[in-house]
């Protein structure tokens, strides 16, 4: 079929009438009132694919099938994710407790205690109820008349044996005449005569033979009291000795029977029974501390206060109790720092030195999930220094080692604690953007081993006549859930609409849950602003219309200067190289059309085609292709034997920001033929559509923003002449503003769907394009015909410039020719 | 003042210290008693010449405690570590008596401890000494204290084991005979110092003989004496040393008041009733 009758045929010609433009949901279909019949949906709407996932996911048990839950932001990833997950959980065992320890026989590495849940706070009950009935029955102990006479028994021994050894040792002085004098640091020996120690002189004053059996009586005494004094710190050792297994009896005797009572309620606990023992142990070697009150400050330290003794040691520090559980834990964190996550060992400032124990060690929110299930944000994990890599750790090793950054990274070298690490059962549920799943897929060779389910959230759904009602429940389970009013038949119907909108597709819902939300609840607003009891149509229109108010300050600013002249844009006339393309600014949650003016200037050149924005770093990189595919056409559909002879440039006039996509390459193309069959395009029309090398015109987004960006400014001065192009694999997308709809109702404003550049060429300019005859020529007069002649002109105007730049001349007919304003 | 009060009828305190081995808690005690009972301290720090002596020999040597290391006696050393004790002992004297609002006086002297307490005993009413410190055994140091007290006739003495909790009551041990009689007064008197009422310290005659019909006799002559005081006490009939020793206990906050020389009763037992005992113990002649 020819171009002409493919255009004659399709009827493409015609303006789409005013029901294509938007598709109405009737609130007749719906058999409710209100919102408030409705049951709750329960099921998730729309994802069937990511509930399937989610399904798989939380099912398989093994190691590595933990999930990611990809999609935009605000699409219910959590909602289904907690939705699913407290399902799972309740069905689930609750996990065991947990709790830090002393180890007495290195406090430096804490032990950990697994419990059946709920019994961890009541070991630690236990504990402190052991330890304040200790205080009691210790000292008490110590201060009966048994122990007392008993350690007065072991002192006296010592103190007899001392003196006992003494004296035999006075005896022999006092018969040898040699006095035993005590001095600040021990014993000294001196000759005696007559009760008085003899001086240098009168010792000297003796007989040679006297002095010599003195001194020999002083070395034999020596000698005897040194054998003697040697066995003393023995002897005193002996005595310690004996006065600590006396107290270590007296202490088991107290503390025995308190601690057997404790054993035979953790009597099916192994763990537990070992630390009993061990604590009793403990406690029989630190009896005086449950005697001692307090202790003096050390020396030269008089400020220091003084304290009690500690029974810190004898602590339960509770990590985990999931007493209060009925199922497995289902644990969110928002804020997933390393330490939120792994845990850390807080410390305590004591004069100015960071100390710790034990029972500073916290949880983490894997410490909290462990037995279920945690859900983070994928993005705040990324964010947080090391969070991602100490949370992969754990991961691969299935336990939870409570390290310090400072530890891991060597940046402190103070002793810490290193707790005994934790087995870890947990499946972690990561929420992110799509681009975050494929960024760690494609760089993060750990993150395919970790996390193997992908839940893909769709961002819309089919709007069927199945779909509709269940889309009806949920607007109504989300009024429920926010304590809204219930929405009457017809607002529900103009939420659904406008969610198609959302979606950007007539034949659509979005499944943005967020957005719907928002708008549910200010509609809510409006409807207690209207004081109404129910949500009605238009309280869902004021609440759209007051999104649409409050984010369009730019996009007025736009329209405003556009009519005052500022920015140049054209609504009436014609002008050769000229045409109104459509793009779309996003700004924020709000998106509109603007209209903009694309040029054409075609001179004879090298057959390039120059996209100014590309010159100037201004045109993305799809932008470029469809201006390289505009050369294409050009060549292949007008002049296919012979060389491009010309050098056109193309450009968004008055654009100063980034030019992306090749939404704009119909009008592009439109352009850049007004200027080489130099016939003008009416400015009355925009155009939007993307082309290809066939010309064959492709669909764009946006189309909604970019017809009602153009309809907004010609607004004031519609005067039936006005209009849209669109590609017609969009008409299908169209939901279009009411105003829009009634303006083309109304025949004041028209929106053309094309499927070929022809099609856009004989709306814009009035001329039949033409189709090539017989012999293989356009029909004189057509659109074709003229810029096919054209194009072969430029051609041997080449070719005689590039014979006389041989012979060196210049060409006849002087220089190029360019298109030109009407 | 009763007639019992004034036969303890104490203005001045001599409280000796070995400088070798007495410390502060010996001054803290003391000074508490001072206040108690009013009277002046004086303090008397003695230099032991005997250990100067010894260090002109070449061959005398200290044998460390513990371990018995032997080294010279270096005499510059000891009379530098006097030097500080001395210094120390004043200061804390000083500190504690302003507190407790106790007259007192501080004297170093250099010579035997002995001699130089005896000497110095002529002008105070009371002799505090440390139980420990100077000879090296107990037994030793006991001989001591107890030849003490038995040259210096007329000057009670005191012995006190380093800090000492209240005295809640006093234990006087009588015979029937004249020296009893002494330290029975003087028990009753320091009572009546100690405190007034009810505060005041539990008195319990321990009423000695060697026989039964003895420790009647003993305690019938007690109860007079102490009727004539107005003093009331607890009488107590102990017969044989096994009975006494047995009916006596070992209270820490109890005086013991013993007669230097009681009859049916030999230096050993008192000696080793002495030794025993761990509360202060007053010697009276």
């Amino acid at each position: 079929m020819s171009t002409t009758e493919t255009l004659k045929a399709s009827g493409a010609i015609a303006p789409l009438p005013a029901d294509a433009l938007y598709r109405r949901c009737d609130p007749a279909q719906f058999s409710f009132t209100t919102t408030s019949e409705l049951e709750i949906l329960d099921d998730i709407l729309g994802q069937a694919r990511a509930v399937e996932a989610v399904t798989f996911g939380i099912g398989m048990r093994q190691q590595g099938y933990n999930l990611f839950l990809l999609g935009p932001a605000g699409i219910g990833k959590h909602s289904l994710a907690r939705q699913f997950l407290d399902r799972q959980a309740k069905a689930s065992p609750i996990p065991s407790d947990w709790c830090y320890v002393n180890n007495f026989e290195n406090p430096g590495k804490p032990k950990a205690l697994r419990l059946p849940a709920g019994r961890a706070a009541r070991l630690q009950f236990d504990m402190e109820g052991l330890i304040e009935e200790l205080r009691s029955a210790i000292p008490a102990a110590f201060d009966s008349d048994d122990y007392r006479t008993r350690k007065q028994v072991i002192e006296q021994q010592f103190k007899d044996r001392h003196e006992r050894e003494l004296s035999v040792i006075q005896e022999h002085a006092r018969e040898k005449s040699i006095a035993l004098i005590r001095t600040p640091a021990g014993i000294v020996l001196g000759p005696l005569r007559n009760g008085n120690v003899l001086g240098s002189e009168e010792f000297h004053g003796l007989p040679e033979e006297e002095q010599k059996r003195i001194k020999a009586d002083m070395e034999s005494l020596q000698r005897e009291l040194q054998e003697m004094l040697r066995q003393v710190p023995k002897w005193d050792k002996e005595h310690r000795e004996k006065v600590r297994a006396l107290n270590r009896e007296v202490t088991q005797l107290a503390v025995g029977h308190l601690i057997d009572t404790l054993r035979k309620d953790y009597a099916d606990l192994g763990n537990v029974l070992e630390y009993l023992t061990a604590a009793e142990a403990d406690i029989i070697e630190n009896a005086e501390d449950f005697i001692t009150s307090g202790s003096e400050p050390p020396p030269g330290l008089p400020f220091m206060p003084t304290e009690p003794p500690s029974f810190t040691r004898y602590e339960v520090n509770v990590l985990i109790g999931n007493g209060a559980l009925t199922g497995a834990p289902v644990v969110y964190e928002d804020h997933p720092t390393h330490p939120n996550l792994i845990g850390r060992v807080e410390h305590v400032s004591q004069f100015g030195a960071l100390v710790t124990d034990f029972t500073l060690i916290k949880p983490g929110a894997l410490h909290r999930a462990n037995g279920g299930y945690l859900i983070l944000d994928a993005l705040k994990v990324l964010t947080q220094p090391f969070a991602w890599e100490g949370l992969k750790r754990v991961l691969r090793a299935g336990e939870l080692r409570i390290e310090s950054l400072g530890q891991i990274l060597n940046l402190v070298s103070t002793v810490s604690l290193e707790p005994e690490p934790i087995p870890l059962d947990v499946k972690v549920v990561l929420l992110g953007e799509r681009l975050l799943y494929y960024l760690l897929n494609a760089y993060d060779p750990e993150f395919n081993e970790l996390f193997k389910v992908g839940a893909d959230f769709e961002e819309d759904m089919a709007a069927t006549p199945e779909n509709l009602p269940l889309y009806a429940r949920l607007i109504g389970t989300l009024a429920k859930g926010d304590n809204l009013r219930p929405f009457d038949r017809g607002a529900v119907a103009r939420v659904i609409e406008h969610c198609a909108r959302l979606a950007g597709d007539a034949e659509k819902l979005s499944t943005h849950v967020l957005s719907v939300g928002d708008l549910l609840r200010e509609a809510d607003y409006w409807a207690r602003t209207h004081q109404r009891e129910t949500v009605t149509a238009a309280d869902v229109e004021s609440a759209i219309a007051a999104q649409i108010r409050r984010a369009s300050r730019v996009h007025e600013r736009i329209n405003e200067e556009i009519r005052r002249g500022t920015v140049l844009i054209d609504t009436a006339g014609a002008v050769t190289g000229q045409v109104n393309g459509l793009s779309v600014i996003q700004l924020g949650q709000y998106a509109f059309g603007r209209p903009t003016r694309i040029t054409a200037r075609v001179r004879l050149g090298s057959g390039r085609v120059v996209d100014i924005e590309r010159e100037v770093k201004l045109g993305g990189p799809i932008h470029s292709k469809g201006i390289l595919i505009l050369t294409g056409f050009l060549g292949a559909h007008y002049v296919p034997d012979r060389p491009l002879s010309l050098s056109a440039s193309l450009v968004f006039e008055q654009s100063y920001g980034g030019v992306e996509g090749d939404s704009a390459s119909l009008a592009e193309l439109v352009a850049l033929l007004s200027a080489l069959a130099e016939i003008p395009v009416r400015q009355s029309f925009a155009v939007t559509g993307s082309v290809n090398q066939l010309g064959q015109v492709q669909a764009i987004g946006g189309v909604n923003e970019k017809i009602e960006g153009f309809f907004g400014l010609c607004a004031e001065r519609l005067d039936g002449t006005q209009g849209a192009i669109i590609p017609a694999a969009n008409v299908r997308h169209l939901m279009l503003r009411r105003d829009v709809i009634e303006a083309c109702r109304a025949g004041k404003f028209h929106i053309y769907s094309v499927s070929r550049v022809e099609q856009a060429v004989a709306l814009l300019t009035g001329v039949e394009p033409g189709e090539r005859d017989g012999s293989g020529k356009f029909p004189d007069k057509s659109f074709n015909r003229r810029v096919e002649d054209r194009l072969l002109a430029l051609s041997e105007q080449a070719q005689k410039f590039g014979a006389s730049q041989a012979h060196g001349g210049t060409p006849e007919g002087g220089g190029p020719s360019e298109g030109r304003a009407e | 003042m009763n007639e019992l009060e004034k036969l303890f009828e104490v203005r001045r305190i001599l409280v000796a210290f070995n400088p070798m081995t007495s410390g502060t808690a010996l001054l803290d005690t003391a000074v508490q008693f001072a206040r108690h009972i009013e009277a002046e301290l004086e303090a008397l720090f003695v230099e032991d010449i005997e250990l100067m002596r010894l260090a002109e020999l070449p061959f005398v040597y200290e044998l460390s405690l513990p371990g018995g290391t032997a080294k010279p006696l270096d005499i510059g050393e000891i009379e530098r570590t006097w030097r500080a004790l001395a210094a120390n002992m004043r200061q804390a004297l000083e500190a504690r008596a302003q507190e407790s609002a106790v007259r007192c006086s501080f004297r170093v002297v250099r010579g035997r401890m002995d001699t130089e307490v005896r000497a110095a005993a002529d002008a105070v009413d009371l002799v505090i000494l440390d139980w420990n410190g100077g000879a090296v055994t107990r037994h030793a140091r006991l001989k001591s204290r107890l030849s003490l007290a038995a040259t210096e006739s007329s000057r009670p003495i005191l012995m006190l084991r380093g800090r000492q909790a209240a005295i809640e009551s006093v234990i006087v041990l009588y015979a029937d005979a004249e020296s009893s009689k002494a330290a029975l007064g003087i028990a009753a008197g320091l009572s009546a110092k100690l405190g007034s009422g009810a505060s005041s310290p539990r008195i319990t005659i321990m009423c000695f003989g060697a026989t039964k019909e003895q420790a009647e006799r003993a305690e019938t002559g007690a109860r007079e004496i102490l009727k004539r005081g107005g003093i009331g006490a607890n009488f107590r009939r102990v017969s044989g040393t096994v009975e006494l020793l047995a009916a006596l206990g070992m209270p820490t906050d109890a005086l013991l008041v013993l007669p230097e020389s009681l009859p049916w009763l030999d230096s050993g037992e008192v000696e080793r009733l002495v030794a025993d005992w761990q509360g202060p113990v007053l010697i009276v002649h």
